[in-house]
């Protein structure tokens, strides 16, 4: 009987054991290459992962660790990719899609999310620019200037907190950049009272962290269809 | 029936005057005094005075001690953000590993000004309600402790990668813990509400929960010397009751308002004090008269549970809540005991 390499690998998330998700990875390495073991292997046992995940997560069968777990196999996968581009003399593996600005809103310092959305993002083959927590609405819109983004992606945990994303949706619209910089917003309060995306004016957000990526996609997608690249004039 | 008389009949599961009720106004305090948060937060006598306030203004039955658990990171050398409308948040843990948090010496309980103010806190409240009301003091369980010395992310990754040092971590909070909770209740606290996020299965991998979580759990609530309050703190608590349940001196469930109320009583049993029905993070978003029906609907929904408490759960309510939203719960609470106003 065939292995079943994806059963396995999904399993091992599922059971939070990232040793036994590293050896698969590692033996599916060997023979097809990291490169292989990411695109072809691993990201689409994440995205089923993240469907069964989430649907887990609302009948409450599965845990947040468990995608914490995830993001740090997809870290793990990635750095390796890096090991094995410099071993082998090639140039580092570029990213594809992006640039993206990540960060955790104003006063916010829960991380947690936003940096399992970074690694998500950068498996996905997205440039992230993460800029941290406590992040200034300026400090966002300047960073998606600088780099050309077409993506701003905002994380807020509490309701207070969370308010602030609306001083960032204001300092978009102030600087013309309406619709060109879409701005996604998350963080376990938009999960709790999703009617905050749109009074905050948030342009989307996504289920979990696993979903991040074809937010952006879709996000980013949009912004094409509606104007040049902020900082495009600059 | 003065408060402390009503609650504890309801916990007998005696018959009372009115339907017991409370509401998180730990944070709401320091709009009821005009104190800046800064002083609410650090001075044990302007924090009192709030909690007077809220007692003297809307009648709750039982009143906080500061639910404000990152002051909790800075007496072990962790960095707080203080903000103007919300509780203090770490901004940046004290150790960057358990491995250093596990090489520093824990305080004394009240060795420290952050936790003499959350002791001192209930001390003043003591001295001031003994015997009127049920002073309830607020600390995380030595689950979530590490969270505060090291951040969630990393006491996460330790619970995850690293058991023997998150054994050893748990060891070391649960002394400190226990001692804490014990001097909250010599401070003249009724019972002691704690957090075990890290105990819930929406947050941990139930494996790892049933391995050692769970037994640090049991071992700690086992060392405290009176009633204890299992607070939801965000996540979903009926789908776990089974699991979380029995737990030494546990006399009572804050439950989230995504809980099925009468789900949770019927894993529970009739014992246990069962408090929720409020998102208190949201109330700010009601008008008065549509929570006073809400509250009038859970009331009669819940007439038949004897030890059920209208509460709200989830973070402190929002200082932008108007007095007029919380007159609503009082009202609706008078109003199904058939008291005129």
């Amino acid at each position: 009987m065939p292995r079943n390499w994806p059963e396995e690998l999904t399993k091992s998330i599922f059971d939070a054991d990232r040793t036994l998700a590293n050896e698969l990875i590692d033996a599916w390495a060997a023979e097809h290459g990291y490169e292989s073991a990411v695109t072809d292997y691993l990201g689409p046992v994440l995205e089923a992962f993240g469907e069964a995940w989430a649907s887990q997560i609302e009948t409450a069968q599965a845990s947040l660790a468990q995608g914490y777990v995830a993001a740090k196999i997809a870290e793990d996968a990635l750095a390796k990719v890096l090991i094995a581009q410099e071993a082998s003399g090639r140039a580092p593996r570029a990213a594809t899609k992006g640039p993206v600005v990540l960060g955790n809103i104003e006063d916010d310092y829960h991380p947690l999310g936003r940096k399992m959305v970074a690694a998500f993002l950068r498996l996905a083959g997205w440039d992230v620019r993460d800029l941290g927590v406590d992040v200034a609405a300026a400090a966002f819109v300047d960073a998606a200037v600088a780099a050309k983004a077409r993506v701003v992606g905002v994380s807020a945990m509490m309701l207070t907190t969370a308010r602030n994303v609306r001083k960032l949706r204001e300092e978009i619209d102030r600087r013309g950049l309406t619709e060109r910089l879409q701005l996604a917003v998350g963080g376990a309060v938009f999960k709790l009272r999703p009617e905050l995306v749109a009074e905050l004016g948030g342009d989307g957000t996504a289920l979990t962290a696993l979903h991040a990526a074809a937010l952006f996609e879709r996000l980013w997608t949009r912004s094409c269809e509606l104007g040049p690249e902020p900082g495009a004039d600059r | 029936m003065n408060s402390l008389q009503r609650v504890l009949a309801i916990l007998k599961g005696e018959p009372v005057d009115r339907p017991a009720f409370t509401l998180l106004l730990s944070l709401y305090g320091a709009r009821l005094t005009g104190a800046s948060l800064r002083d609410h937060y650090s001075d044990p006598r302007v924090y009192v005075e709030g909690q007077c306030a809220v007692r003297e203004a809307f009648g709750t039955d039982l009143l906080f001690s500061p639910f404000a658990i990152p002051l909790m990171a800075e007496a072990f050398g962790g960095t707080l953000h203080h903000h103007a409308t919300q509780p203090p948040t770490l901004a940046r843990p004290a150790c960057a590993s358990a491995r250093e948090a596990l090489a520093m010496a824990m305080p004394e309980p009240d060795g420290q000004p952050a936790l003499r103010y959350l002791l001192d806190s209930l001390g003043l409240l003591s001295k001031r309600l003994a015997g009127e009301a049920v002073l309830v003091g607020v600390m995380p369980s030595p689950v979530d402790l590490p969270a505060m010395l090291l951040g969630a992310e990393t006491w996460m990754e330790t619970l995850l990668f690293d058991q023997p040092a998150a054994l050893a971590l748990l060891e070391r909070c649960d002394g400190f813990c226990a001692a804490f909770g014990n001097a909250m209740l010599a401070e003249g606290a009724t019972m002691v509400a704690f957090t075990a996020n890290f105990a819930n299965p929406d947050m941990m991998p139930r494996k790892d929960i049933e391995a050692f979580v769970l037994p640090a759990l049991q071992a700690w609530t086992a060392k405290i010397k009176g009633p204890l309050v299992f607070h939801h703190g965000g996540y979903r608590l009926v789908p776990h009751l089974e699991l979380l349940k029995n737990l030494p001196q546990v006399v009572a469930y804050v439950l989230d308002v995504r809980d099925s109320l009468l789900e949770g009583r019927l894993s529970l049993g009739n014992t246990p004090l069962l408090l929720g029905g409020l998102d208190g993070s949201a109330l700010e978003t009601f008008n008065p008269e549509t929570l006073k029906q809400r509250c009038h609907k859970l009331l009669l929904a819940q007439k038949s549970d004897p030890r059920f408490l209208l509460a709200s759960g989830c973070a402190d309510i929002p200082l932008a809540t108007t007095p007029e939203t919380l007159y609503a719960v009082r009202a609706a609470v008078l109003e199904a005991a058939g008291v005129s106003q």
